[in-house]
């Protein structure tokens, strides 16, 4: 009872109609770690697995959200696809072990993994403390004719995460 | 307001139910439960046989709980190393299996005296601490001992001993989470298979948490795998709300390769160096030694760094400049030995390619310094502390 009551809360706490200060902050944070504005202003989109990409140039960069992360607890070791790896649209890419569960991550898109973030060898709770910035997973060249359609857009996805039943 | 709300909820999940019971149709919140005995006692093939379910079974139609006990096997988790988490020379030579999971958390000990218990389920249904209430309390009602499930998930005996491990594996629309029971496990093999010879590992690899554990027989002495295995599957049953007369036992073999179409693919994946030790997460060995070389004393140090069970590179270093210099040329010879080895040749973490690699580094320096007494006798002392820093191998 207690469990399903603080698990609501933190879904309101980051469904919360606040769109202006959040933006405030993603902005903040996007100067604040030197990252492109361009890449600040790309769509975020999500899988209903929970894991989220950036697609700017054909390049995209991915996650998981913080809805996931929460879910999963203390992350303590990132398995990252290898470089070079071709993957298809849902292909398990990687895996994230936190307490005693390893979780397989899917590849929202297909592509070829061009890069890993090597961070999280080190600081795999990186993924915790920032999901959506620091702790991103690996990036791939999107292969040609990929359909995002599938995926969802920030408005959608919170909408989804409502509609979760536990 | 609330009780209102309640009723109503009840009053809907009451006419689900009748709905289901009334039409034979399966859906999502009633799967139907069976219980699978494995008639195999290899730790290999009863993974293989959990990870073709987990793969290929409709577990939100029928979800299973697969239980067997298996030979002598050191099981260690997705992201580990089993260097680290077990004495590995030590399993070779009593012939004990090591295997890796596709699941989380640390490393156990098996052996007959187990009872492996695999709960593979659709993965909103996916509940460890349910699972393990389930085995607690089947047990509990069958037989008077002090069972209890901690905070860390583990089944606890009498407060304080674990009889229980527990890892699971969680993918898109399906899960499984496994968990030992100790029946009658040999204590002695299992604090020496499980206790590490390696020294001086840097890693940020899953770390094993050791616990006291006891053997649930020395409580239950009438407690034998057929019996237990009995208890929690029929209590398993009884927790099914499923329509379906289809709950049931059945003794199977995981071979079956008619009724598990590639489970000998998922086998030899399993049982290959490449997934036991080649997933090893990368990791770095340093260690010192101190002797005496031409009448001086005098550090050495060996770095050793490895990725996916291979050796990547191999550093030596004498810390005392007098036999440095006199010893400039010994070094440096060392030094481009091992380099040019690594680009030669791939070192795998096995005795073979170890024991290889250190017989031409003997050979040699003895060729090249066989006028120089002094300088074998470095030699020999150098190759014996590098060798000594495979021990775990």
């Amino acid at each position: 009872m207690a469990a399903s009551a603080i698990r609501k809360f933190s879904l309101t706490l980051f469904t919360s109609k606040v769109p202006f200060s959040s933006k405030v902050i993603a902005s903040f944070q996007c100067q604040k770690r030197a990252f492109s504005f361009s890449k600040c202003l790309a769509d975020r989109l999500y899988t209903d697995k929970h894991e989220w990409i950036v697609i700017v140039n054909g390049k995209g960069t991915v996650g998981i959200s913080n809805y996931a992360q929460e879910q999963l607890g203390e992350i303590v070791y990132v398995e990252t696809p290898a470089l070079g790896t071709t993957l298809n649209p849902q292909d398990v890419s990687g895996c994230l072990e936190s307490v005693k569960a390893a979780s397989e991550v899917y590849s929202p898109v297909g592509g070829t993994v061009t890069e890993v973030n090597s961070k999280l060898a080190s600081e795999p709770a990186l993924v915790n403390s920032s999901p959506l910035l620091e702790g991103w997973l690996y990036k791939l060249d999107v292969a040609p004719g990929t359909n995002t359609k599938e995926l969802m857009n920030e408005e959608a996805y919170k909408a989804f995460l409502e509609t979760i039943v536990h | 307001m609330h009780v209102k709300k309640t009723l109503q909820q009840v009053a809907k999940s009451v006419l689900k139910l009748c709905i289901a019971r009334c039409s034979g149709i399966s859906t999502d919140l009633l799967p139907r439960r069976t219980v699978l005995i494995s008639q195999s006692k290899s730790i290999y093939e009863n993974l293989a046989l959990e990870e073709w379910l987990y793969e290929n079974a409709n577990l939100a139609e029928t979800e299973y709980l697969l239980m067997w006990r298996n030979h002598p096997a050191v099981v260690f988790g997705r992201h580990q190393n089993p260097w680290l988490e077990a004495n590995i020379p030590f399993t070779r030579d009593r012939e004990i299996d090591t295997a890796r999971r596709a699941s989380g958390g640390g490393t156990v000990y098996h052996d007959e005296g187990n009872l492996n218990l695999s709960f593979l389920m659709s993965r909103p249904r996916y509940n460890r601490r349910a699972n393990l209430d389930l085995i607690v309390e089947a047990l509990v009602r069958k037989w008077d001992i002090d069972l209890a499930v901690n905070q860390r998930n583990d089944i606890m005996l009498e407060r304080f001993y674990k009889v229980s491990g527990t890892a699971a594996r969680l993918g898109r629309s399906q899960s499984f989470h496994h968990c030992t029971l100790l029946m009658s496990v040999d204590q002695g093999m299992l604090l020496k298979s499980l206790d590490s010879p390696m020294l001086g590992v840097e890693s940020k690899a899953t770390k094993s948490v050791p616990s006291s554990v006891m053997n649930l027989k020395d409580k239950v002495p009438e407690l034998t795998f057929e019996l237990l295995s009995e208890v929690i599957g029929q209590h398993f049953l009884s927790g099914s709300h499923s329509p379906h007369n289809a709950d049931k036992f059945e003794f199977i073999h995981p071979l079956d390769n008619i009724k598990y179409p590639g489970v000998d693919k998922i086998l030899a994946r399993l049982l290959s160096w490449q997934w036991i030790y080649g997933k090893t997460p990368a990791f770095t060995i340093h260690r010192k030694f101190v002797g005496v070389a031409f009448h001086e004393l005098c550090t050495l140090e060996v770095v050793i760094k490895a990725e996916q069970g291979k050796l990547t590179s191999l550093t030596v270093a004498l810390q005392n400049d007098i036999v440095k210099n006199k010893l400039d040329s010994f070094v440096q010879s060392t030094l481009s030995f091992y380099t040019n080895y690594f680009l030669r040749e791939e070192v795998l973490l096995t005795p073979q390619s170890i024991s290889d690699m250190q017989q031409k580094y003997s050979k040699i320096v003895s060729e090249t310094f066989s006028n120089s007494p002094e300088a074998i006798q470095l030699a020999k002392w150098l190759s014996d502390s590098v060798t000594s820093c495979f021990n775990f191998v």
